[in-house]
């Protein structure tokens, strides 16, 4: 039978496709970053895990007998993230299982793009640091020597007031001369990023700085209202990178704009309570995987009141 | 700079479209041999039918008249005979049509003048008289407005925002008739005894802000206000703009004469102007027709009851491929196949678009750019999911009823998905369920 069709005639061009290939647009400056700063390597790692991120799919797409939905570069997006969240001593292998976690048991095993509640690539992160621990945490320095270097963390985190003897400079953060996942350290790289995304129109600046105040409230209150500790925080470890590509992932967050503002807020928060309390530097992935159970009830609270309603009744989305 | 306005501006920006016939003054279509006046060309009951075959009729003549409850007065725009009284597929489906042959004598009849000082009650009476119906796309009669609105009203807002992509013939109607609209509007003040009249539009209509504010000022009209909207889509929705112009929102179950608002198109206006100051019925319309496919695009002032197929003779035909016509705009407009079928008094835009490939649905990813653009705050995707689950009772707890159909939703959907038309599905399961 054929569908009559109905208004309106006139569609917007933005696609999935053109989101996805927005988001490794934005990757780009980073992703060169970690080519510039920690060699070739890189480039070996981000390759690796766009493509066997892809191909995981494909493959089992193929063998479940599903549309193949590789073209629309979801796909591609997930395996680079996994990738750059990695330090370049990390085995090759890590990066496969990784991509693998990321794109099978999380994406596809939840029904594919859209229906995974948890963020693939930060479960992907978490999972394998709970599990391979030493082999992915030899942070090294930038430059051609490899030379061992502890992360910034490590001086302000785990019931720590003041940035520890021995930190980093500032500068050194912002300008990422630290150690740290290849695609993390590099701070202006992912503002650069951010600003592109936010120009497209793919994420509302409100989320990474939301999320980021809610770290930087945290380290105020740790810090005795330090501004430097504060800051610190802002520019140690994936926050910043988590804020702008792993916060606002479509998928894991809530629908309602207010409740993606409030849920980075309160990412923020949890994470400054992680590292703070925890001997736990990766502090931002927990957050948001803790915060990812539960993005329904920020937005069943900030579910918009309807034109020509008084108040509003709450429908929490089941998936 | 392009970028910055980028960063600057929020809200949903459309393809306005509106290049090809803005700036063309309207010109009048002829008139074709053969005319069909169909007795449902407004919400309601259709007219009864006043002529018999073989009656001789002017303009102006009397075809059809109000029935009971809504329903209007419809004129002839021709001279000539009655040749048939018949069934007809027309836009609002199908209707009883009388059909006049046109001797090309242009033959008038107009309606009786009336006093200078009239009240309210003569004036609505007029309206009804004249055959007026909202002519912005809904056709609900007029006169059942400025009757049973005019208690105590307390503003005039007249539409005139034409938010529709492609369509420009409100905007073609204020650039070339502001001295009517603008006297209409004072005698409709000094009527009802209103205070605060409003023009609303958008910031686009340069020339038309221009000519109005000379009209107005030409006019001493010191209660009228022109209230400049941004250029965003759907700010020609009732409710909305009465929202935007006066800050105060229309609550559910409430009409605009509830709060003391009188509101109608530009169009309508100038049409009661017509029926008050030159006694003459609503029986021309001025028709932008547009798109694509068609190969002079124009705005053609039009005698109701003239088939499609002549206008677009008078726009130079189809250019050759697969054409999708729409009566209306875009976003709103219905898909016609019939070419035969006639204009009527809301007929505002004609499109002829090139036939896009069916775009294949893919799933949802999630990005609410759907809730975020809702005019109306609705959270589309999860009514759109509540109805593929079968979850029709959720219909009254996500407000599904108080979608305004604009069609947002669907135009901003990277996944493709018809939500509109989910909304529109689920909403219908609802009312059956309930009845």
């Amino acid at each position: 039978m054929k569908r009559t069709r109905t208004s309106p005639f006139l569609r917007t061009p933005t696609s999935t496709r053109t989101i996805m290939r927005d988001v490794l647009i934005a990757l780009l400056p980073v992703s060169v970053m970690a080519v510039v700063q920690f060699g070739i390597k890189s480039l070996v790692m981000m390759l690796l895990g766009i493509t066997s991120a892809v191909l995981f799919e494909f493959l089992y797409q193929r063998i479940r007998g599903k549309r193949i939905t590789i073209r629309d570069l979801s796909a591609a997006v997930t395996g680079l993230l996994v990738a750059l969240s990695y330090p370049v001593t990390a085995p090759l292998w890590i990066i496969v299982l990784g991509s693998f976690i990321a794109i099978v048991v999380i994406k596809q095993l939840s029904g594919g793009i859209g229906k995974n509640n948890l963020n693939p690539a930060v479960f992907s992160r978490v999972l394998i640091k709970i599990l391979f621990t030493p082999i992915i945490t030899r942070w090294v320095l930038p430059g051609p020597d490899l030379m061992s270097t502890a992360t910034p963390l490590e001086f302000i985190g785990n019931g720590q007031t003041a940035i520890a003897q021995g930190a980093p400079e500032m500068n050194a953060l912002f300008f990422g001369v630290i150690g740290g996942g290849i695609g993390e350290t590099v701070k202006w790289a992912i503002i650069l990023g951010a600003l592109y995304l936010v120009f497209r129109r793919v994420i509302s600046l409100k989320i990474p700085l939301a999320t980021l105040a809610g770290l930087f409230f945290m380290g105020m209150l740790f810090g005795k209202s330090s501004l430097e500790f504060a800051t610190y925080h802002v520019l140690s470890g994936t926050a910043m990178f988590a804020a702008v590509f792993m916060v606002t992932d479509y998928s894991s967050g809530p629908l309602n704009h207010r409740a993606r503002v409030y849920y980075g807020l309160s990412i923020g928060i949890l994470t400054g309570m992680v590292r703070y309390l925890f001997a736990l530097p990766g502090g931002i992935g927990v957050a948001i995987l803790i915060m990812n159970i539960l993005a329904p009830i920020y937005d069943a609270w900030f579910t918009p009141r309807v034109f020509g309603h008084k108040g509003k009744r709450v429908v929490i989305e089941t998936r | 700079m392009g970028i910055f306005d980028r960063w600057n501006k929020g809200g949903l920006q459309i393809p306005k479209n509106k290049e090809a016939t803005r700036d063309l003054e309207t010109v009048e279509a002829s008139a074709p041999k053969l005319l069909y006046f169909p007795m449902a060309m407004h919400i309601g009951s259709p007219a009864k039918v006043e002529v018999k075959v073989g009656d001789r009729v002017r303009i102006g003549t009397l075809l059809g008249s109000r029935d009971k409850g809504i329903s209007t007065d419809i004129h002839s725009s021709v001279s000539g005979r009655v040749v048939a009284i018949e069934k007809r597929r027309v836009f609002r489906g199908e209707s009883l049509c009388v059909v006049v042959e046109n001797d090309f004598l242009d033959e008038c009849e107009t309606l009786q003048s009336i006093v200078d000082h009239l009240e309210s009650e003569e004036f609505s009476d007029r309206i009804q008289k004249a055959g007026i119906t909202g002519k912005g796309g809904a056709g609900f009669p007029t006169a059942i407005k400025y009757n049973k609105e005019h208690k105590d009203v307390e503003y005039l807002v007249v539409n005139g925002s034409e938010c529709e992509p492609y369509s420009t013939a409100d905007y073609r109607c204020m650039v070339e008739y502001s001295d009517e609209i603008v006297r209409i509007i004072k005698a409709i003040a000094r009527i009802y005894r209103i205070d605060d009249t409003y023009i609303a539009l958008e910031d686009h209509m340069e020339e038309a802000i221009h000519k109005l504010q000379e009209s107005i000022d030409k006019a001493k009209v010191d209660h009228l206000m022109l209230h400049i909207l941004p250029s965003q889509y759907p700010q020609g929705h009732a409710g909305l703009q009465i929202r935007e112009v006066l800050g105060i929102e229309i609550m559910e179950g409430q009409r605009s004469g509830d709060i003391g608002v009188l509101q109608s198109n530009v169009s309508t206006i100038k049409a009661i102007h017509d029926a008050v100051f030159l006694n003459t019925p609503l029986v021309k319309r001025i028709i932008t027709v547009t798109g694509g496919m068609i190969r002079e695009p124009k705005n053609l002032m039009v005698r109701i009851g003239t088939p499609v197929s002549h206008l677009i003779d008078e726009c130079g035909g189809l250019l050759p491929g697969d054409v999708d016509m729409i009566n209306g705009g875009p976003m709103m407009g219905r898909l016609f196949e019939d070419t035969d079928i006639p204009v009527d008094k809301d007929t505002t835009t004609l499109l002829f678009l090139a036939r896009e490939p069916e775009r294949v649905e893919s799933e949802c990813i999630r990005c609410a750019r759907c809730i975020d653009n809702c005019p109306v705050d609705l959270q589309p995707i999860i009514i759109s999911n509540s109805y593929r689950e079968g979850a029709y009772d959720k219909a009254p707890a996500l407000r599904s009823e108080s979608c305004i159909s604009c069609g947002t939703c669907t135009f901003v959907c990277p996944a493709n998905i018809p939500l509109l038309e989910d909304i529109q599905a689920l909403n219908g399961k609802w009312k059956e369920m309930r009845s």
